[in-house]
């Protein structure tokens, strides 16, 4: 069955259908979620909120553009307001992270300096990535975690492939510099 | 050489980035995700249903009562006419007394 015709099926109320649609994008959705946020649970719960408001909001799908780039669209943005919305919470956020790591020390499946080790370093590159300005951030992450086309790109955040290739280099850019700044000149 | 130095950390970089997101990328979504996202979306479907049966029992409710409203309105209002007029309201018309309109129509210069 087609998608199209998936579409259509849960238009006339064959809910069921959905499950198709879920079942193919879940893993699109939450790598590219995953790409912003950074943590597994967070990740999920935006992939859940993505695919509720695909289904609530699928009167309005426009056929122009593909499903695909539809739901790109929303996972996009709920993973930015998802960002927003945790940057008020932030000492909250610190805290459950220091447990977490807390938690991963006292289960000692690894040596814990090179543990640290490891955690800061990807604390580094988490940061450099949070940094980003927003269009980078979304075209470097769609570019890297989706391995999606300058055209793809352009699609999704509606502006030109030349935009989408001057966003990808200045994200590279701005992340050696972030990255370079804090582990070589520290 | 500080070239030098700055490119090999640039390729250190990449490699660390490179490695981070596929670290990332790695990460399997949970079995039971899907089944969390269908039961929620059929909850929410069965509350769209009831919001449609409730919004549909309201509807032919109104229309039944609006339908009522105007047939004892109707009712009401024929039944009290007729007592409005008392006898002595009441017309007899002669036509033979009725002027004749032809002296109304005839225009001045005839």
């Amino acid at each position: 069955m087609s998608e199209e015709q998936i579409i259509e099926q849960i238009l006339n109320g064959n809910i069921q259908f959905f499950d198709n649609l879920v079942e193919k994008y879940q893993s699109m959705v939450f790598r590219t979620a995953m790409g912003f946020v950074h943590s597994k649970e967070d990740a999920e719960d935006i992939t859940q909120d993505v695919f509720i408001k695909a289904f609530q909001s699928i009167n309005s799908f426009r056929k122009q553009a593909g499903f695909q780039t539809w739901l790109y669209r929303i996972t996009v943005n709920t993973s930015l307001n998802h960002l927003n919305r945790n940057k008020k919470n932030f000492f909250l956020q610190l805290s459950e992270s220091v447990s977490e790591k807390i938690t991963q020390f006292k289960s000692g499946y690894r040596n814990p300096e090179q543990e640290a080790i490891e955690n800061q370093k990807d604390n580094i590159i988490q940061d450099a990535l949070n940094s980003l300005p927003e269009k980078q951030k979304i075209a470097f992450i769609l570019s890297k975690y989706d391995e999606l086309s300058q055209k793809q790109i352009a699609e999704i955040i509606n502006c030109s492939e030349g935009s989408v290739e001057q966003y990808l280099q200045r994200a590279k850019l701005n992340l050696q510099k972030k990255i370079s700044r804090t582990l070589f000149y520290e | 050489m500080k070239r030098i130095n700055n490119m090999k950390s640039g390729k250190e970089i990449e490699r660390m980035l490179d490695t981070y997101i596929q670290k990332e990328k790695a990460v399997e979504v949970d079995y039971f995700l899907k089944i969390r996202i269908m039961s929620k979306v059929n909850s929410l479907n069965e509350n769209k249903l009831h919001l449609t049966e409730r919004i549909k029992f309201w509807q032919i409710t109104a229309v039944a009562a609006s339908i009522a409203i105007a047939v004892t309105v109707g009712i009401s209002l024929g039944s009290s006419y007729p007592s409005s007029l008392s006898s002595s309201d009441k017309l007899v018309i002669n036509d033979s007394h009725i002027e004749n309109l032809d002296l109304f129509l005839m225009d001045e210069g005839e």
